[in-house]
């Protein structure tokens, strides 16, 4: 019963943690904390709902376009509503992407209308069962896609920033833009780069999460809140931090639901984090900042 | 592919920094005026001058950091509207005060960001990281270290092995000398030297002037956004730069 909770918190970690993953990277190479983060994953969710639902394509080819799409949409916000305010004010492209949370919730509202449309899973197969001593473990196959799919793109994200050309000028303008340039970096490029990257991530949480949470305008905001709260528990920082954090919680969320109260879930999880944080304010894996001068 | 072109042609040009009345203005305040000056090839040029007399203004304008009027030619292309990040590409390379390494980078990384330029010629690039390995043996023992846990020294010397990664034509440098022991700063300008004497023209900035001197060829003074004094090392009157210098 334990492990099995324990499984199942892993799974839904691992959609708070890609999305923790997505705010970090455009937070760290742009700076600008996305409100609109859940919203925008929302919309390629619908898209996938029109391709796959409506008009009847392939599974895989409407999941493709869907992430793509959510690609652009991460390029569109970058480029054409923060970048014009960059240098200007710095606060208010926070309040640029509270403001397209609402225009895309209204958006959607207009297009879709507010039913709950329902998207099946990819794999429906005959369930995952592991079968040992303490008990039984079941694993749905969709959710071992989900952690299939979760772990490359971390895998993908960790050997692009590491080992290529482009990932490490992407980790360069994340420290400083001016001195980025200074090595010839063309850091309005690596920016739109980051938005693009984290766009697709957080088409793909949603694509994923979907059939559990139907497709709807609010559908992401359980999903924008938690994955902002293990960024944070992480210590809005890096990889390994949005990890740990997204995954902590899947698995407090997943043990007080079954053993406290359903109800409380959410409200438990965040105050054992606010808590954690108290002890701990800079994140489980972030650092104190020591500035030598 | 054009750019490469154009590097070929700069072979034969002796003035490759000309600059001509540069003007950088912060707001209301003019921290540079009508200031002109040039490099010619193979020389070692020092900016002297008190804080705030206008020193980095100068080379971050250069760089297209900073909005700035005025003229400058580099290899007898006009390069001030160039934006700052294809400034590198040219062959011009300014090395930031505060040595502005990547903290959170290891050492290595950081000198590959230096060749950021070249990226696409990997042996070009083992070549130039073998020779700052040779320039700065104490990097080539912390090349898995991370920059910001380097001391002060060290880390100058990463930046300055740093923005010779990309071959450049032209090395500028603002207050290499800042923070550093006087046994450390001895080091950073003899190295500044081996590398002017390799054939890479130097533009220095420095608040250290005495040490300056030691290497320059020629060198401006700086007071007010301005030039005070200008000249061949051997020329200058030091009582006159003193009273200039110093102000008093």
């Amino acid at each position: 019963m334990v492990f099995q909770q324990i499984i199942a918190g892993i799974i839904t970690g691992s959609l708070y943690a890609i999305v923790a993953l997505g705010l970090v990277v455009a937070y760290k190479v742009t700076g600008v904390m996305n409100f609109a983060y859940g919203y925008m994953g929302m919309i390629s969710a619908y898209i996938f709902f029109t391709f796959f639902s409506m008009i009847g394509m392939n599974y895989i080819l409407s999941f493709l376009i869907s992430v793509a799409f959510g690609a652009l949409v991460g390029y569109s916000v970058e480029r054409g509503l923060l970048r014009p305010v960059r240098n200007i004010s710095p606060a208010s492209m926070v309040i640029i992407t509270l403001g397209l949370l609402l225009v895309l919730e209204g958006t959607a509202l207009q297009i879709w209308g507010n039913n709950y449309q329902q998207i099946p899973n990819l794999l429906n197969g005959v369930p995952f069962i592991l079968k040992f001593s303490g008990g039984i473990i079941v694993i749905p196959q969709q959710n071992l896609l989900i952690l299939g799919l979760v772990a490359s793109v971390i895998v993908a994200l960790i050997l692009y920033l590491n080992l290529t050309f482009q990932g490490k000028a992407m980790r360069a303008v994340a420290q400083s833009e001016e001195i980025a340039k200074l090595m010839g970096i063309n850091s309005n490029l690596i920016m739109s780069i980051s938005w693009i990257i984290s766009g697709a991530i957080g088409a793909l949480a949603a694509v994923l999460v979907a059939p559990q949470t139907f497709v709807y305008p609010d559908m992401m905001l359980n999903l924008q809140i938690m994955g902002f709260t293990a960024a944070v528990l992480g210590g809005f920082e890096s990889i390994p931090g949005s990890i740990i954090g997204g995954i902590s919680i899947g698995i407090i969320e997943n043990l007080v639901g079954t053993y406290i109260s359903t109800n409380l879930k959410t409200t438990f999880s965040l105050a054992i984090i606010v808590a954690i944080l108290l002890i701990k304010p800079e994140g489980l894996l972030g650092s104190a900042k020591v500035k030598r001068v | 592919m054009k750019i490469e072109r154009w590097l070929k042609l700069t072979l034969a040009i002796e003035r490759i920094l000309e600059v001509e009345n540069l003007n950088v203005k912060y707001g209301p305040v003019e921290a540079v005026r009508d200031t002109s000056f040039n490099v010619e090839n193979g020389e070692l040029v020092s900016i002297l001058g008190s804080n705030g007399a206008g020193k980095s203004s100068t080379l971050k304008a250069l760089a297209g950091l900073i909005h700035h009027e005025g003229k400058v030619r580099f290899f007898e292309r006009d390069i001030s509207r160039v934006e700052a990040h294809r400034i590198p590409y040219l062959g011009l390379m300014l090395c930031p005060e505060r040595r502005g390494i990547f903290p959170d980078l290891n050492v290595e990384d950081n000198l590959l960001l230096g060749a950021y330029t070249i990226r696409k010629n990997r042996n070009l690039i083992k070549q130039n990281i073998e020779k700052v390995y040779g320039l700065f043996e104490r990097l080539g023992e912390r090349k898995k270290q991370l920059a910001g846990t380097l001391s002060g020294g060290e880390q100058q010397m990463l930046a300055i092995g740093r923005a010779l990664m990309g071959e450049p034509k032209l090395l500028m440098l603002d207050e290499p000398s800042l923070g550093l022991s006087p046994k450390l700063v001895d080091f950073i300008f003899d190295a500044l030297k081996t590398i002017n004497k390799s054939g890479t023209a130097i533009l220095l900035v420095e608040q250290n002037a005495m040490i300056a001197m030691e290497i320059s060829n020629r060198i401006y003074v700086m007071q007010n956004g301005r030039f005070a004094i200008s000249g061949n090392v051997r020329d200058i009157d030091f009582q006159t730069l003193k009273m200039k210098y110093l102000g008093v």
